[in-house]
């Protein structure tokens, strides 16, 4: 190969390693990091995966149960509180997309428009902010449910989970519930997880790269959006097609490993305050 | 920098240092996590490096101006449309859609109707390089183009591409770990190894 460097810049392609203007330019396309672990030694990541997984569960549903302004602050200052004792680092946040920004904010103008109690009177005119604070409140119950999956997503490996799950629903064998049947599919789905991100990163690429060069119209860029779900369904579908044949000829459910790390104090400190939070809410409400 | 600024933040590709005329094959191989795709990615523009610049013809390369075509490693993938004229002819019209096809050395009458799925992997991939020789690129980025192909298929591409570079001028970059037939891929090979490349770029013939 001739040496690059040597009589550039004479060719069709060229790339450099080096330029300090473009220094601060950053794009990782579509680079999901919600559900990536990040090594450490707090006290969240030491705690077993299962209290963890309680916990939010616990939380999510006395939320979603009972979603006051109240019970959103307790929620809130929990998950702040995990997200310092975890001592994960600032550039941990998700950098979310830019349209994210438009559809919360129509949604807000729809719901400004549908008025509710209470009313504001600005001269002659009179706006009902009800509608406004019932979707700022369920925004905030969102916000709340999915940072306290990313905070479990950040501390605990996706290998973990599977032998927390069989533990945890292991009294279910009693009733005959197929547990490990159950808890396989969902081990299977966790392994699958970035697998199909990635596909889905490949999908977006792909069309991106062979998108007609002209200006598409709204109803252009919704049938491309269809097709990309649907895209991204058929490959799921196919993917889960050659684990079950890949499952069948090799004996059947894979088994799922017994749980071994030990339920300490850590753990029983989580559960009684996630059980305080969820009276608070109750209470509050 | 691969998720930069993230606790994940690692130096995907560093000191890439490239160029290729029109008409040339360029061959990248490398172990598996050495940067193989990730700058097939940057060539095609997917992704906008921290650091350097990837330029066609003096100007960053820039994705979806049809210049640069890329062939994934899974060519089903970027198959967008359910039958093989439909989804050649995406973002072009049918006589060119038809036109590729032949290029490619599909028969548009017996192919063109066929849907995408029924199609064995060779000639997935076969439609997928006529999906981007409709927009006519100068640059064609192939990210393991002999992945789940058996040697006739592979021989069959091999033939695909060096006339596309012969007839058309079209510089062609085939990033592969498998490197069967790769001669005739390419007049060139690089070897990435930690995301650098490594050792003196050597001309294909002596390597």
């Amino acid at each position: 190969m001739t040496p690059n460097g040597q009589g550039r810049p004479t060719g069709l392609l060229e790339t450099t390693g080096e330029d300090p203007r473009r220094r601060a330019r950053n794009l990782h396309l579509g680079e999901i990091h919600v559900v990536r672990f990040v090594p450490g030694t707090s006290p969240l990541h030491r705690m077993w995966a299962g209290t963890k997984l309680v916990a939010l569960g616990l939380l999510s549903i006395a939320l979603l149960l009972w979603p006051s302004w109240k019970s959103i602050g307790i929620m809130g200052a929990l998950v702040l509180i995990a997200f310092l004792a975890a001592r994960l680092p600032r550039g941990i946040s998700p950098r979310l997309p830019w349209w994210l920004g438009g559809v919360l904010a129509a949604g807000a103008v729809l719901a400004l428009v549908s008025g509710g109690q209470p009313d504001v009177h600005l001269g002659s005119l009179r706006v009902g902010l009800g509608g406004l604070g019932n979707f700022t409140r369920f925004s905030m119950v969102g916000v709340d449910v999915l940072a306290s999956a990313a905070l479990l997503g950040w501390t605990t490996p996706l290998a973990d989970l599977s032998p927390a799950l069989g533990r945890l629903l292991g009294p279910l064998r009693h009733l005959r519930v197929p547990v490990d049947e159950l808890v396989g599919a969902i081990a299977l789905s966790i392994r699958c997880l970035p697998l199909l991100l990635e596909e889905a990163r490949v999908l977006r690429a792909a069309r991106r790269a062979r998108r007609p060069a002209n200006p598409r119209s709204f109803r252009e860029l919704g049938d491309e959006s269809v097709e990309v779900v649907f895209g991204a369904l058929a490959n799921a579908i196919r993917r889960a097609r050659e684990i079950a044949e890949a499952i069948e000829a090799r004996g059947g459910v894979p088994t799922v490993a017994p749980e071994t790390h030990p339920f300490v104090g850590i753990d029983v400190l989580a559960l009684v305050i996630s059980a305080m939070a969820v009276s608070a809410m109750a209470v509050l409400r | 920098m691969y998720a930069n600024r993230t606790p994940w933040a690692r130096r995907a590709l560093e000191g890439i240092d490239l160029d290729l005329r029109r008409g040339e094959g360029l061959v990248v191989t490398g172990d598996n996590g050495s940067g193989k795709s990730t700058l097939a990615w940057s060539l095609a523009g997917l992704l906008v490096p921290t650091e350097g610049e990837v330029l066609l013809d003096g100007q960053p390369v820039v994705a979806g101006t049809g210049a640069v075509g890329i062939s994934f490693q899974h060519a089903r993938l970027q198959l967008i449309r359910p039958t093989v004229l439909s989804d050649v002819a995406y973002g072009a019209d049918k006589d060119r859609a038809t036109a590729a096809l032949r290029s490619v050395g599909l028969d548009p009458v017996t192919m063109g109707p066929r849907r995408v799925d029924e199609l064995s992997g060779g000639e997935q991939r076969r439609v997928a390089l006529a999906g981007l020789l409709v927009r006519d690129p100068v640059l064609l980025v192939l990210d393991e183009p002999y992945a789940g192909l058996d040697d006739e298929a592979r021989a069959g591409l091999a033939a695909v591409l060096a006339r596309l570079r012969d007839e058309r001028e079209m510089a062609t970059v085939v990033v592969s770990h498998d490197l069967d037939n790769a001669d005739l891929l390419g007049d060139r090979l690089v070897t990435l190894e930690a995301g650098r490349v490594a050792g003196e770029p050597s001309a294909w013939s002596g390597t």
